[in-house]
């Protein structure tokens, strides 16, 4: 274990007692995980087993530096250390013990295995339940998209399980701390009667959401003398890293678990709880404190550069103006204008050319690696994603972008696969139009373009719907056509076209193997498309058709048998709730791809949620409103169905006010608390949509580009 | 073809399946387990029938799994008898209930002296010619079987659950990376779980057959068995360490494996899968691994 480089008072908290309880608190950046993953190592070093020790994260990818630091060869040998999140768990125990306490739980049929539901397979029972009440006039008065209503249903049943309170409750909760428009307590009430419903339909038929995964293991499993003592009894030693972002449920547990294990090490990050959005709650987490036996702060950020230091600082008394923050001189800051770097156009294209430029300037010239390199924007849409990476691609800069809920359906691949599915399933009767082919085409062949694509199309196109029995032969079409299309590639249509025809005139297979078939014998073979075969060929094709699959496959088997009662084809009711926007086909393994030699491009709060310090990082949009403001959420609310929330109390717009200024306060320290050298400005005066924007963070960067000007002058 | 590693071979964890890639096709080992490339192609047919399979034994080993967890056998009985539909885990588990009251050989396993260990992992790392290569197994059951008068000292029993359709033999298994793997991990770190030293004599290899339950495979291991398998273990590290640097991943000599491998068209090594029926190769995993539907739940972002 090397600890050579450790500071005396990381060393002191990784060398306590085998038996101690210790409470670890300080900013981002001042290396608590640090000395939580040497304390993990510790133990084992002492002779703790592995598999004694639970380390507890709020999300998987927080629990990365532990997992990293035991992937290292070295590590002591025996059991294996678990890693989870308190979901992780629940779900865990529920499978295990299911047949004791399914029918105490309520199921319907007790005997009868459970299934779980993913995001996408809940949201898609909901979808099933919820759409006839749609046209009963429920949420009449609400314009969002009905996939965006489905999941807040869903969101409120989760608030309800991880914050503790009766899901019976979620519309009273809302409605009592509503003070405007009348016809919002009938939206309301129509969410509560939605969740009652779904939650019922689940007892029925031992569907198992997030909600009551987390439910049952509160309330039965937990009290249930096996489950807890297998769990105290295998787990004697608990490290919980960010409990600020955990919930309250997670602090409830801890609370009961603590005084049972044998050590315990509790990381807090202050002025964090960033997830509170999806029920974290760092007030309750900071109680545990009172649990532990040791205290330790960390207070020295030991990431950024003394400019970045008092750059921080500087943010942070413009966001705490009562606080008189004093400014701490930071050894060798004379000045934060080296930390804070503003590029600034008229237009926006041009800052995102400024942008690039100096990205490249930083690798080419002053050989900053690109992975330290990030830039963050409140959203991510696929246009500024295309435009900045396009740039960063002329510069010869290697980007990556990562927005965790963009769906597959948004992918070219994906679009293709769903069309030639419809091609080869004409029951289906969901016709494909001849541009979507020619894209399909474009992406199924190699070698084939959009020009000769569309040529193609025009001819082998079949005037009445009947699938891909009714596409031409390529041999079928004029001379010149074939000729401008070349017969290379005319056979490679061909050899697709009889394939899906073949297939057509066959019983329909389950759509996940189909799609299997379709990549495996055809897509993926050399001359076509999927088919990418050298170092530097992007490989995406098969990631994305197996995302695709693995969701297909999950839907199959919390589903299929429902569907297959019905009569319906699963595949047709897959793709058209894709179409719908009901399934979004959104995968998260790639949330933990390694990461590549590659500048990233995220949204703000992926970034921070990935808890990875970056040397260099550009802020674009900053005039947007989105860096404080909540999203429009009409059916639920964050803070109302909070453990802090008083029931009853209004919500006004003073909390509101206080709630932008809170998140933006968090949002901002946060990133720079995670920047080593230096923060770029992207600044145009009209935004992407071509408005002058000027939301708060812009308003607080002027104050501190006024601080730089006169830093200037006094030389 | 050189092909650049992504994940280098000291940034992960061996176990038995990816070193029987290796063994078995270099190509492979690359694709799956260093470039980390998905590549859903259909494994082998009947694809439909084959999962089916894969999923009835999933479940046997969880249904065993909560059996050794305490769960009353009634319970689990009276669930299984809910679906009719699932006639090969029935079976599977009337086998295994009748093994367990005649289990012959095995009669100290399910005493209460005997300390069960189900679904435990252990690690241990290779010397890979002077770097460290980390080796993992997850193991169906451990158990720690009192001394007795006729043994003189405590045996260590590794039970793997086997529901393989055709019967696996003995030369077969005696091939496979797990017969080497797993008796060597606990030989090597055992110690810690288990709370006593692990000398390689007293642990003993069982595979478990849920078709033929009163059939298993021994393999008795011993300290000759233990260094042979540790160099052997630890030369296939090196070998993989050197072989990661020269980018050098050929592709197997025996095209038959390809049929049952899901990078063929990658390969250009054919175009459909082949007939599991037909195998004489077996194809990898004999269940699925555990469907992790752990979530990062997330807003629009």
């Amino acid at each position: 274990m090397n600890v050579i480089q450790l500071r005396v008072e990381q060393l002191e908290v990784i060398h306590q007692p085998l038996n101690a309880h210790i409470f670890l608190e300080g900013p981002a950046g001042s290396g608590k995980t640090t000395a939580g993953v040497e304390r993990l190592l510790y133990l084992m070093d002492q002779g703790i087993p592995g598999g004694e020790i639970l380390v507890l994260t709020p999300q998987r990818t927080l629990a990365a530096p532990y997992e990293a630091a035991l992937q290292v060869p070295g590590v002591v040998a025996g059991s294996m250390v678990t890693t989870a999140t308190l979901g992780g768990l629940a779900r865990r125990m529920v499978e295990l013990f299911w047949p004791m306490i399914s029918a105490q739980a309520g199921f319907a049929q007790p005997d009868e295995p459970p299934t779980f539901l993913t995001l996408e397979t809940a949201q898609y029972y909901m979808a099933h339940l919820v759409r006839p009440l749609l046209d009963q006039g429920y949420f009449d008065s609400v314009a969002i998209e009905r996939n965006r209503l489905y999941s807040q249903i869903i969101d409120n049943l989760n608030k309800a399980a991880v914050v503790g309170f009766p899901y019976t409750e979620i519309g009273e909760r809302l409605q009592g701390a509503w003070q405007g428009e009348p016809a919002q307590l009938r939206v309301y009430e129509d969410a509560q009667a939605c969740a009652s419903l779904f939650r019922r339909y689940c007892l029925e038929h031992n569907l198992l959401d997030f909600s009551l995964q987390v439910e049952i293991f509160h309330h039965h499993l937990w009290p249930m003398a096996q489950c807890r003592e297998h769990l105290l009894h295998s787990y004697q030693h608990l490290i919980v890293d960010n409990i600020e972002e955990d919930t309250p449920l997670t602090h409830d547990l801890l609370a009961e678990w603590l005084p049972s294990a044998r050590s315990s090490l509790l990381i807090y990050d202050q002025e964090a709880g960033y997830r509170n959005f999806l029920g974290a709650d760092a007030l309750s987490g900071y109680k545990l404190k009172a649990l532990c036996s040791q205290v330790y702060i960390f207070s020295e950020n030991l990431i950024s550069s003394p400019e970045v230091q008092r750059l921080t600082e500087h943010m942070q008394r413009i966001f705490s103006p009562g606080a008189a923050l004093a400014i701490r001189e930071q050894p060798g800051a004379k000045q934060i204008s080296p930390a804070l770097k503003p590029l600034s156009a008229r237009f926006y294209p041009e800052m995102l050319d400024q942008v690039a430029a100096e990205i490249a300037r930083l690798v080419q010239a002053e050989g900053v690696p690109p992975e330290e390199i990030v830039v963050l924007a409140p959203f991510l849409p696929d246009s500024l994603r295309f435009s900045l990476g396009y740039r960063l691609e002329q510069q010869g800069v290697p980007a990556r972008s990562h927005r965790p809920s963009r769906p597959l359906r948004s992918e070219p691949v994906t679009h293709c696969l769903l069309s030639l599915a419809r091609l080869a399933h004409p029951a289906w009767n969901l016709p494909i139009t001849q541009y979507e082919l020619a894209y399909a085409l474009v992406q199924s062949i190699a070698g084939l373009d959009l020009v000769r694509a569309q040529i193609l199309c025009e001819s082998v196109f079949p005037k009445a719907w009947s699938g891909a029995a009714g596409l031409l032969s390529f041999a079928e079409i004029s001379p010149e056509a074939q000729e401008r299309i070349t017969f290379r590639l005319g056979n490679r249509y061909e050899r697709l076209r009889l394939w899906l025809a073949e297939y057509s005139q066959s019983p329909e297979e389950p759509f996940d193997h189909f799609l299997s078939r379709l990549f495996g014998e055809v897509l993926s073979q050399p001359g076509f498309g999927f088919h990418q075969y050298s170092i530097t060929d992007d490989l995406q094709a098969g990631e994305i058709t197996a995302n695709l699959i693995e969701s297909v496959q999950k839907f199959r088997w919390s589903a299929g048998e429902m569907l297959a009662q019905s009569g319906a084809s699963l595949g047709r009711e897959y793709v058209q709730m894709v179409q719908d926007g009901v399934i979004a086909a959104q995968y998260v393994r790639s949330w933990q791809a390694g990461q590549a030699s590659a500048v990233l491009l995220a949204p703000a709060y992926t970034f921070l949620l990935n808890n990875r310090p970056v040397s260099y990082q550009f802020w674009l949009d900053v005039g947007s409103y989105a860096w404080a403001q909540r999203l429009y959420q009409p059916l639920t609310h964050p803070y109302v169905l909070s453990r802090n929330w008083q029931t009853g109390r209004v919500w006004n717009a003073d909390d509101e006010f206080q709630a932008e200024r809170e998140t933006l306060q968090r949002l901002a320290l946060g990133l720079l608390r995670r920047c080593r050298r230096g923060l770029f400005l992207g600044l145009s005066e009209l935004g992407e949509q071509g408005f002058e924007q000027r939301g708060p963070l812009l308003a607080v960067f002027q104050r501190v580009l006024r601080q730089i000007a006169e830093e200037a002058r006094e030389g | 073809m050189p092909i650049a590693p992504i994940f280098r071979v000291n940034e992960f964890a061996l176990n038995q399946g990816s070193l029987q890639d290796f063994v078995d096709c270099r190509r492979r080992f690359l694709l799956r387990h260093i470039r980390r490339l998905a590549w859903p192609a259909i494994e082998s047919e009947p694809a439909l029938e084959n999962e089916r399979y894969m999923q009835q034994g999933a479940r046997f080993h969880h249904l065993l799994h909560q059996h050794l967890m305490g769960v009353p056998e009634a319970r689990l009985s009276a669930m299984l008898a809910a679906r009719p539909a699932d006639e090969d885990l029935r079976r599977w588990w009337e086998n295994y209930l009748e093994w367990r009251a005649n289990p012959h050989d095995f009669a100290e396993l399910w005493q209460p002296q005997a300390r069960l260990y189900p679904e435990r992992s252990l690690s241990a790392t290779l010397d890979g010619g002077g770097q460290p290569v980390r080796l993992v197994a997850k193991f169906d059951l451990l158990a720690v079987l009192p001394s007795t008068e006729e043994s003189g000292t405590a045996r260590l029993l590794i039970l793997d659950w086997k529901t393989s359709r055709r019967s696996l033999s003995r030369s077969h298994l005696e091939g496979r990376m797990q017969t080497r793997v797993y008796p060597y991990l606990l030989a090597r770190a055992g110690e810690r779980l288990l709370g006593l030293p692990v000398d390689p004599d007293q642990v003993e290899l069982v595979y478990w057959f849920a078709e033929e339950p009163l059939n298993p495979a021994r393999f008795p291991y011993s300290q000759a068995r233990f260094l042979e398998d540790q160099r052997y273990l630890n030369d296939l590290a090196t070998l993989l360490l050197r072989l990661q640097d020269e980018t050098d991943f050929p592709l197997t000599h025996d095209e038959r494996r390809c049929a049952f491998c899901t990078y063929r068209s990658l390969c250009d090594r054919g175009v459909r899968a082949g007939e599991q029926a037909e195998a004489e190769i077996e194809t990898g995993q004999d269940w699925l691994p555990d469907l992790d539907l752990e979530q990062i739940q997330e807003i629009e972002f």
